[in-house]
């Protein structure tokens, strides 16, 4: 592919806070037929019990490195990859089915945040999906994140730099 | 009725290629798949029948500009109808695809109109 001249310092906290939701809000409402919504009063309680979080990560090269991630309790990421695949609840998906879900959600994040956020200020690529099912949700320490409720579950997504202390979170 | 070839390394994205083709009711008599470019190009060689390809651009094994240029290179492909569909949407990467020799760019998240439109003229 083309290469250009190395991307400017990078956009600042609130660009990428509007980057990450607006990119989840187009695969939301145009693959998924919904809105984001934030997670209900218990998925909380719910996540923090989970045994297994599905999640994708995909790395961000320019100016800085950094990682996008996409984390899906059970419920969550069933009803993600129920509503890509555009099948009926009661059908029955493999782990590996409703992680390469995950993981193309996770894909789509990150480009749109790319095309909004970054490719305007020069050169940046995005790796593909590194997909894994986790026995719990890591310490995020996420500069950027977005929760989301989905399926009585919860969805998380995040962009964290690396190297970098300082965070900034939207809910 | 065609054959159409599906190149991307996500499963859940080729098969939600195919459903929306359906919906789009875009006239194919078979939908191949592959994982990777070396694998479409496999796929493209072995099978003369494929009037249509929708490729990916970010992959492993070999990525969709390079798989694009490839295919430009087989005299016998020259005029194969290639669309990208892809996260990426820079106005740069749109212009590297065309540059190669891409009829039509999708960008993902995308909805069954967009496909309809992006082929369009380009399959029979």
């Amino acid at each position: 592919m083309a290469e250009s001249a190395p991307g400017s310092a990078g956009p600042d906290a609130s660009a990428l806070d509007a980057g990450l939701r607006e990119s989840l809000e187009g695969i939301f409402t145009t693959m998924l037929a919904r809105e984001v919504s934030p997670p209900d009063a218990s998925a909380g309680d719910r996540a923090a019990a989970a045994a297994r979080w599905f999640v994708a990560r995909i790395e961000l090269h320019g100016d800085r490195d950094g990682v996008v991630s996409l984390r899906c309790d059970p419920g969550a990421a069933r009803a993600l990859a129920i509503a890509l695949l555009m099948m009926d609840e009661a059908d029955t998906l493999a782990d590996e089915e409703v992680l390469d879900a995950v993981g193309e959600c996770a894909n789509m994040l990150a480009g749109g945040l790319k095309t909004r956020v970054f490719d305007p200020l020069g050169y940046w690529i995005i790796g593909t999906p590194a997909c894994a099912v986790e026995a719990a949700l890591p310490d995020s320490k996420a500069h950027h994140a977005v929760d989301c409720g989905l399926g009585g579950g919860l969805l998380t997504v995040d962009l964290s730099w690396a190297a970098e202390t300082r965070t900034a979170a939207v809910h | 009725m065609k054959k159409m070839l599906i190149i991307d390394d996500s499963a859940t994205m080729r098969k939600i290629i195919m459903r929306v083709l359906r919906q789009a009711e875009i006239p194919v008599s078979d939908i191949l798949e592959a994982g990777n470019g070396k694998e479409g190009l496999q796929r493209l060689v072995a099978d003369p029948d494929i009037a249509m390809v929708l490729s990916d651009i970010n992959m492993p094994e070999m990525n969709g500009i390079d798989f694009l240029k490839a295919v430009r290179t087989r005299r016998d492909k020259v005029s194969l109808p290639v669309v990208m569909i892809t996260t990426e949407g820079g106005d740069a990467m749109i212009q590297t695809a065309m540059d190669s020799g891409a009829n039509g760019y999708v960008t993902k998240p995308f909805t069954p109109e967009s496909i309809r439109t992006a082929l369009e003229g380009l399959i029979g």
